[in-house]
Order: C-alpha cells, then sequence, then structure tokens
C-alpha cells in the first residue's frame, strides 16, 4: 500500500515534466488537402485515436486484452481498406496502472495528440478526467461498462452495461429456479464497498422486486484488500441464499465459489461478464458447474461471422496472444470507431465535433456477436440483451441460451433515469 | 628523540606494522609511516592525546578502518610474521587476534552468556567446548559468572569492561588489543581491570594497550609508543621514558588523570 | 460462535503468512539496516517458481527449488544493489530497494504476463471438519507450516551459532566484526532467511483458492502495518504484528461490515499502526534501544 503511492508520485512528476509545453486543446488542426476537416491527431496520412487502459497494474490481463480487440479491428482495416478516408489509423496506448492519477497525466499527454479515445479503462481514472473529457469535447468510448460512466459527458457505452447484464442474469436465474408467486426464492448479492457496488446492489434489487417470487437475504460486500471471503460466503449460507449474484471482478472470483465449496454451500452463482477471467478456470476446475456469466456480447467460442472476422483479425495482428474474452468488448468499441470515423469522413468532418455528430443515431451491427446496437443519443443504454454462459474447458464461456432482454433491465433503466 | 633499542623478541614478533599510513577520506591522514612491534609476550603501551591516531593504528591492525570509512594508504601489517595488510577482520581474528573497543561495546540486548558465545565465534565451539572455554576465561573473571542470564545493556559500567574483556579472550587470542579499557571507571576498578591485565600477559598473551591513564599502563608495559600528530614521538621501555623529562612532563604527568597534551587536537 | 471460531481460524491462518513476510522484513532490517520494498516481490517471485517447476517434479523439491531460486535472486540483490548502499542515509537504501522492487515487478510481467494463474498450495481445495467448524486444509497446513518453520527461525536465531552471530551483527557492527563475524556474511544470510520466508509465505498466499498473480506482491506490503505494529526490531512483533492484521481483516470483515459502508476492516490494520506509532513509536514489542548504563 505504501509503494503504490510513493511509485504514483514519482511517475507523476516524471510525466508532469514530459507534458510540459503540451496543451491540451481541441482546438482543429485545419482542413485537409481532400477538404475534410481535420481535428488533433488527424493529418492527410493519419488518424491518431489513444486506447486509456491498465496495461500493468491489476487489472492488466483485461485491459490487454480489451486494447488487442480495438488494435485488431484498426489493423483489419487498415490492411483490408487501406484505413479510413484515405488515412491510416493509429492507435496510441497509454498505460494507466488503474491508478487514477496517473491515469489523469496519460489522459493529458494523448488527449492533444488524438481525434478520440476509442477505449477508456477504469471508472475511477475515467471519472478523475471527466472534465477534461468535457472541456476537450473528447468522444470516448468506456469500457467499464456501467451506467455511472454512461451518465458522463462525451463518453459512450457501445455495448449493455454490467447492470443490465446482472439483471437479466439475475431474472434468468430465477426463472430456471421456478421463482413464483407460490415458490419463493432466497437470493444474495455480493458488491464492492464502494459506489460502483452500490449501482449494482440498486439495480440488483430493482429485479428482485420486478421478479416474482425473489427474496433479498443476503447482501455482503468486499473491498479489493480482501483475500479471505470466509464472513461473505457465511453470511449468505447462513442466509441460505440459493441464487447468488456476484457484481464483482476477477481477483474476487475464486476466493467466493472457492470457499463456499469448502464450507459446503453450493448455490447457482450468476456474475456479469467483468468478473470472468478464463485463466481462473485452472484453479477452480470441477467447481464451476453451477456458475454463470451473464453477458452483454459473445464469446470467443461462438461460431458466427463477427467472432470469425475477430479472431482472423487478431491472428494476423498478434498471432502469440492468448485468447481472453476482453478482446471482444474491445473488438465492439474498435468497430464502433471505424464506423464513427467512416460516417465523420463522408461528412467530411474529422474534428471531434465531427466524431460526436456522427456518433449521434449511430447503428452499427457486429454480425451477431450481439444484436445491433444505436447509440442514440450517447447517454442511454444501447441495448438491454444478454445472453448466458457456463464455463467449459480451458475456462472459455459457452452460451446456454440465446440472447434476451428483460421487462426488469427496462424498468430499472426508466426508474434510474427520473 | 626516540631510541635505537628494539625491544628483544624470540621469533617472529606478536604485531609488526611498517611504514603504516592511514587515513579517513577527505578527512586527510590520520597516521603516518607508522612503524611498531609487539614482542610476543609482552605487554606494549601506545600513548598520546586525543587525536594522535591510536585508536586508527587499532583499525588498521584489526581490520575495521573500512568500517569508519577510513582506508590503509600504505605500510604492512603482520601478525606472528604473516602478511594480513589486505585481509579481512574476520581472518585476523582467526590469525589469533582478539579486541577490547573503545566504550566497550557489549551487545546490549544479548545477555552475557551470549556475548561471551560470540566472542568465540571464530573457534566453532560445540557442545561442551564452549561452556569450557567460558568456565576457563570466567577463572580470570569470576563476578561475570553469577550474571550470565542477564542483558548485557543492564551492567555496570566496569562489569561491562569486564564483559568486554571476557568476550574477547573467548577466542583464546594470542594478540589482545585494548582499546582504553580503564576510560569512565571508578579508580578501584581501574585497578581490578590492570590486574586482569597482567593476569591475562601472563598466561602467555601478548597485549597492544591504548591507554589515556598512561602510568596506569607504563606500570605494565615493557615497551610504549608515544603517538602525536599521527607519527611516533617517542618510544622506549618505561624508564626511559619516564626519565626523559620533556615527555614526563609533557605526556606521563602525575597521578592517573594525564596531563592535557599540546596539540590535543592534532 | 461457530462463525467465530470459522473467522477467528482463517484470521490466524492468513496472519500466520503476514507474520512470515513480516519476519522477513524485520530479519532484512536488524540484518542489514535495510529496509526491503522489494520484499514483496521475492513473495511474488517464489510464488511464480513454484508454478512453474511444480508441473516438472515432487512438490518438495518444487518448493526447494523456489527457494533456491529466490534465495539466489535476494543474494545478487544484497551483494551487487544493497551492499554499497551501507551506510547511506534512508532515504538512499528506501529509494534503491522501491526501484528494484519496480524492476522485480515489471520481470514478473514480463516472463508470465499480467493474467492469474493456477494456485500452488501443498495441499488442494480439501477441508477438515471439527464440530461444526470447517478447517479448509490449505488453512490447516499454513497454519501447521508456519508454526513449525517460525519455531524453527526461533531456534535458529536462540541456538545456533550464526544465529547468535546474526543478532550480534544487528546489535553492533563494529563490535561484531570485531568478533571475527564476517558482517558481510551475516547481511547475506539475512537476506537468504528472508527469501526463504517469502517463498514459504507465497504458496500460502496463492493456497487455494488464492492464485498465483502479479498482485501477490503489493498484497504482501500489508506485512508493513503488521511490522510497526510489532516493532520494527522485534521477530515475535512481526509474528504478533501478522496475527493483529490478519484477525482484524477477517473478523473485520464479518462484524465491521456495517461500519463505514463496509470499508473499515480495510483500513483498520493502517489505523492500528497509526495509533501504536502514537503510543508506543518503537511497536509493541520492538525494543527502545538499550543504551549502556
Amino acid at each position: 500500500m505504501l509503494k503504490k503511492p510513493l511509485t504514483a508520485v514519482a511517475v507523476a512528476s516524471l510525466m508532469t515534466l514530459a507534458a510540459c509545453g503540451n496543451s491540451a486543446g481541441s482546438g482543429d488542426s485545419g482542413t485537409g488537402a481532400d477538404g475534410v476537416a481535420m481535428g488533433p491527431g488527424v493529418t492527410d496520412d493519419e488518424i491518431s485515436v489513444t486506447v486509456i487502459s491498465d496495461f500493468s497494474g491489476p487489472i492488466a490481463q483485461g485491459g490487454i486484452a480489451g486494447s488487442l480487440g480495438v488494435e485488431a479491428k484498426i489493423d483489419q482495416v487498415n490492411r483490408e481498406q487501406g484505413g479510413i478516408c484515405g488515412r491510416k489509423v493509429v492507435v496510441d496506448k497509454r498505460d494507466t496502472k488503474y491508478d487514477p492519477q496517473i491515469t489523469t497525466q496519460q489522459y493529458r499527454a494523448a488527449a492533444p495528440k488524438n481525434l478520440m479515445v476509442a477505449q477508456f479503462v477504469g471508472t475511477a481514472g475515467l471519472n478523475a478526467v471527466r472534465a477534461n473529457i468535457e472541456r476537450d469535447k473528447m468522444p470516448t468510448l468506456s469500457a467499464s461498462i456501467n451506467t455511472q460512466t454512461l451518465d458522463l459527458p462525451n463518453v459512450y457505452v457501445a455495448m449493455p452495461p454490467f447492470e443490465v447484464e446482472l439483471i437479466n442474469g439475475l431474472t434468468w436465474a430465477a426463472k430456471e429456479a421456478g421463482a413464483s408467486a407460490s415458490k419463493k426464492v432466497k437470493v444474495g448479492f455480493v458488491t464492492s464497498a464502494d459506489e460502483t457496488g452500490k449501482v449494482y446492489l440498486d439495480a440488483l434489487n430493482h429485479a428482485a422486486k420486478a421478479t416474482e417470487g425473489l427474496e433479498v437475504v443476503a447482501q455482503p460486500t468486499y473491498t479489493n484488500a480482501d483475500t479471505d471471503f470466509t464472513a461473505q460466503v457465511n453470511s449468505l449460507k447462513d442466509a441460505g441464499a440459493e441464487i447468488v449474484m456476484l457484481g464483482v471482478t476477477p481477483a474476487q472470483i475464486a476466493g467466493i465459489i472457492g470457499q463456499s465449496a469448502q464450507f459446503g454451500y453450493k448455490p447457482t452463482f450468476v456474475s456479469s461478464s467483468g468478473a470472468w477471467a478464463s485463466s481462473l478456470g485452472k484453479p477452480l476446475k470441477g467447481l464451476l458447474d453451477k456458475y454463470y456469466v451473464s453477458g452483454g456480447y459473445g464469446t470467443l467460442n461462438d461460431d458466427n461471422a463477427g467472432i470469425q472476422a475477430l479472431t482472423k483479425a487478431r491472428k494476423a495482428y498478434a498471432p502469440d496472444a492468448k485468447p481472453d474474452n476482453f478482446e471482444v468488448g474491445g473488438w465492439i468499441n474498435g468497430t464502433v470507431v471505424v464506423e464513427a470515423l467512416r460516417k465523420a469522413c463522408e461528412a467530411k468532418d474529422l474534428t471531434r465535433e465531427g466524431v460526436m455528430k456522427a456518433m449521434t443515431g449511430l447503428k452499427v451491427s457486429f454480425d451477431d456477436i450481439l444484436p445491433p446496437i444505436d447509440l442514440g443519443d450517447g447517454n442511454s443504454i444501447v441495448s438491454f440483451q444478454s445472453r448466458i454462459n457456463k464455463i467449459g474447458a480451458d475456462g472459455v464461456q459457452e452460451p446456454v441460451a440465446e440472447f434476451f432482454e428483460s421487462e426488469a433491465a427496462k424498468s430499472w433503466d426508466a426508474a434510474r433515469r427520473k | 628523540m626516540s631510541r635505537d633499542a628494539s625491544p628483544a623478541s624470540d621469533g617472529p614478533p606478536a604485531l609488526r606494522t611498517t611504514g603504516v599510513s592511514a587515513g579517513y577520506g577527505a578527512a586527510g591522514t590520520a597516521v603516518t609511516d607508522l612503524s611498531l612491534r609487539v614482542p610476543q609476550g609482552q605487554v606494549v603501551s601506545l600513548l598520546g592525546p586525543n587525536g594522535a591516531g591510536k585508536t586508527t593504528v587499532m583499525r588498521a591492525v584489526s581490520g575495521l578502518l573500512g568500517l569508519h570509512r577510513g582506508r590503509l594508504t600504505g605500510g604492512r601489517v603482520e601478525l606472528f610474521g604473516k602478511d594480513v595488510t589486505g585481509a579481512r577482520a574476520s581472518q585476523r581474528v582467526r590469525a589469533g587476534l582478539a579486541q577490547c573497543l573503545e566504550g566497550r561495546m557489549v551487545f546490549p540486548g544479548l545477555s552475557v552468556a551470549e556475548n561471551l558465545a560470540s566472542g568465540g565465534h571464530v573457534r566453532r565451539y560445540r557442545g561442551g567446548a564452549l561452556t569450557e572455554a567460558r568456565d576457563e576465561v570466567l577463572t580470570l573473571l569470576p563476578r561475570l559468572g553469577d550474571l550470565l542470564d542477564r542483558k548485557a545493556g543492564y551492567l555496570s559500567g566496569g562489569e561491562q569492561q569486564m564483559l568486554a574483556i571476557a568476550r574477547a579472550l573467548m577466542s583464546r587470542p594470542k594478540l589482545l588489543l585494548m582499546d582504553e579499557p580503564s576510560l569512565g571507571l571508578a579508580p578501584r576498578i581501574v585497578e581490578q581491570v590492570r590486574d586482569i591485565i597482567v593476569s591475562i600477559n601472563e598466561a602467555g598473551t601478548s597485549i597492544l594497550l591504548v591507554e589515556q591513564n598512561a602510568r596506569m599502563a607504563l606500570s605494565i608495559s615493557g615497551y610504549a609508543y608515544l603517538l602525536e600528530g599521527g607519527r611516533v614521538y617517542a618510544e622506549g621501555t618505561p624508564e626511559a621514558l619516564e626519565q626523559d623529562n620533556d615527555i614526563a612532563a609533557a605526556y606521563l604527568g602525575a597521578g592517573t588523570a594525564p596531563v592535557t597534551p599540546r596539540g590535543a587536537d592534532s | 460462535m461457530t462463525l467465530f471460531l470459522q473467522l477467528g481460524f482463517q484470521g490466524i491462518a492468513l496472519g500466520l503468512v503476514y507474520g512470515l513476510i513480516a519476519l522477513g522484513f524485520v530479519i532484512m532490517f536488524k540484518g542489514s539496516h535495510t529496509f526491503n520494498f522489494a520484499h514483496g516481490q521475492f513473495v511474488a517471485i517464489g510464488a511464480y517458481v513454484v508454478l512453474v517447476l511444480l508441473p516438472r517434479m515432487p512438490y518438495v523439491l518444487a518448493f526447494i527449488g523456489a527457494v533456491a531460486i529466490t534465495v539466489g535472486l535476494a543474494l545478487v540483490v544484497e551483494r551487487l544493489l544493497i551492499r554499497g548502499l551501507i551506510g547511506r542515509s534512508v532515504t538512499v537504501v528506501v529509494l534503491a530497494t522501491l526501484g528494484i522492487s519496480t524492476m522485480l515487478h515489471n520481470a514478473v510481467l514480463m516472463v508470465w504476463g499480467v493474467g492469474s494463474h493456477d494456485s500452488v498450495g501443498p495441499v488442494g481445495a480439501g477441508t477438515t471438519k471439527v464440530g461444526s467448524v470447517v478447517l479448509p486444509n490449505s488453512a490447516l497446513a499454513t497454519v501447521a507450516v508456519s508454526v513449525v518453520v517460525l519455531a524453527a527461525v526461533a531456534w535458529f536465531f536462540q541456538r545456533t551459532r550464526h544465529g547468535l552471530a546474526l543478532r550480534a551483527t544487528a546489535s553492533s557492527q563494529e563490535a561484531a566484526l570485531a568478533q571475527g563475524i564476517d558482517v558481510g556474511r551475516m547481511f547475506a544470510l539475512s537476506w537468504a532467511l528472508a527469501a526463504f520466508l517469502a517463498v514459504t509465505a507465497s504458496i500460502f498466499l496463492a493456497s487455494f483458492p488464492r492464485v498465483v498473480s502479479p498482485s501477490i506482491g503489493d498484497l504482501a506490503l500489508i506485512a508493513i502495518p503488521a511490522i510497526v505494529i510489532g516493532g520494527m526490531d522485534s521477530l515475535m512483533g512481526a509474528v504478533v504484528g501478522g496475527l493483529v492484521v490478519g484477525l482484524t481483516q477477517v473478523l473485520g470483515s464479518n462484524y465491521l461490515s456495517d461500519i463505514g459502508g463496509g470499508r473499515l476492516h480495510e483500513v483498520l490494520p493502517y489505523v492500528l499502526m497509526l495509533l501504536v506509532l502514537l503510543v508506543r513509536p518503537y511497536g509493541l514489542f520492538g525494543s527502545r534501544s538499550i543504551e549502556r548504563v
């Protein structure tokens, strides 16, 4: 704990030096030879976009895989179509180490050199630079797919948020358990003891109320310092929760599921897609038959045109990379970036305003990775669809049902927007 | 002023330094071109005012200069005829050297028994051998026998000095360096220390004694060196030195307290 | 009551692991006057080496191999990077160990990537029931091995020639040198001992259901409040401090979950650390250095 702030200070001070002389402006760079208005990061030959993510910190596994998805998509467009608007698209990667302070420095350094943020990882970091993003008019695609980030100005979430995944997951599990007016099913929620956790809890409680036959019996929380989940598991077990919704990250999954098994407690676990990392398949082998992931988008195992294109592009771009499902999320953001830039190019406006204009009402199809979305006004949930997956060999997700959307998710959205 | 006569000896001297110069980094040279001998079986004293370089000589002999960021800049140190100029402190102890540091420097958090055991480190005593060596040492310093379980930090100054001496004897040294063993002790205790030094010497250990209490030192030494400003200013037998009026007046004074010498900070 | 015993046992198991790590910190601090911030990375590296060796050999050999490699690494770091700084200001040494920590962390990321891996505990997921209390075998192994290792370390310090020499060196380098103790070798010995404790702790820090991941190095730094609570220079204090932190975390995650939005138990070890600093700056078991009378 002591190390981090010190390192952060050291790194931050270095970067303050490096950032000197750069002014984070949103000013236009003029008009290109082809008559296209050009914003920061755009030249006659290049469009630079940035990925601000954790590449070496605690969630780097997801951060790197997510970035890889964006990079693979953009590489594909560069290779197959010679880029966009006659310009090569380049990705400027910035490592935040999942630290809001470093994130701020990295954002400031990246802003003057890039047209948009193709992918931003980390809710806390995003909150730290929200004012900059607003001032810079920086179109930003968030990989932290929750409604907290969706509500920020200029920030877009191109997938169903985690809350929708959790709500859909709970309604699915309730149906599976046969919950009804005559059959009460006890449920428990595990969330982090912070703002994000509260939002998840709010969504889950809404879903529990909206679904017939559910009774919420335990709502334990955790902090990032927790490595022992005896307390949480026992509170769920003692309350008799039959369904446990996990609004957690991969760092907690093994502890909660593993210790539950040790205490002889085997409820149905359902988490959002952000909670599972395929590497957890090995230590949890044999303990995952009642664990499900509710995902807003498909998995690498799917057999459809979108995943095939992704797999092909990734093999071409990074043949040695280990497959990880966060790639799919990155690919989705990459696809949105490409479509937005194309639309902006047609309007001859590759400025930030132009990109945001292009994003408004942008409809994107992902070739069945997830049902098509409409970005709408940029502040609305783009889709209420989720699919339930189980964990197969090697920890990869395998679907057990088709995409669906629940009334509870929609009514929760309506309630929260009031 | 120095006398020609060297002390008599059989075989190689316990200690011989030849043209030793040493200093501490930027502080310059503390000891210059120093040659001295401790014949086997003798007590030799190193006298002189504060800052004359006595402790530096001790460190040059024991190999502790480096710890104080000091360094030997010239000359040669031999123990029992063996060149140890570049040797590490531990190697010198294995060659038969032991020392009582200035300020006693017992291990305060360790018990008396543990302090004694640490003194036998290089001997690797096993089982009963350690107790045997300890009993042997305790015959010289019997009072420590009752304090074995006491933490050394809780001993009186006199007891700590006894412990420092006993600890040094645990390695059964052939040459013992003693740096200011009487410093800060009551006259009655100084007498005891003096008697102990005599007994150690009588048991066959050669001794190089650094003392400000010149009277006490000379009373038990066979030979003495007078240091001033890092150089040997005079040397000789105690009788010869005492006969030299200048020296006697300047360095030996009267009684047990040393006269404040000239150039105390040289 | 069952839950209390359950939590208490888990807290003790976790606390003993912290104690092993804290003990390493204290041994290095006493032995070479270095507060080694890179110690957490030794813990991480130990876990990764066990992970690599496990598929190739029996558990005991993999553990011994990891100890050998981690100890070797610690010795190289000590000799090449730290030894020359002895006697320099605390800030210089601390900055150096912070730099080494970052280097080692990045080396871990380069070699093994950022992802999580399998568990590397000596026993699997099984449990043993005592009355109504479920004791995970991994926690039982943690307690049993930690107690044996701690007893062995205590025996080493109290009863062996090198243990005594280490304590003498910790007390006074000059006096130790004067006894013919090779102080440089004692520095190395203290680092080797700390590295051995780090590897021992690592296999329990990555015991089921915990896994090997780069965050293990950061996790190990929770030992810092443990050391301050116990006293920087007290071997006993390190273990007690570790237990205090472990019990605080696990008991607190249950009994304090309604206070402070469920985060109190996360900060409580640091609160305790500050309290101890205010009341007894030298820690519960640390010594106000005993001066000569």
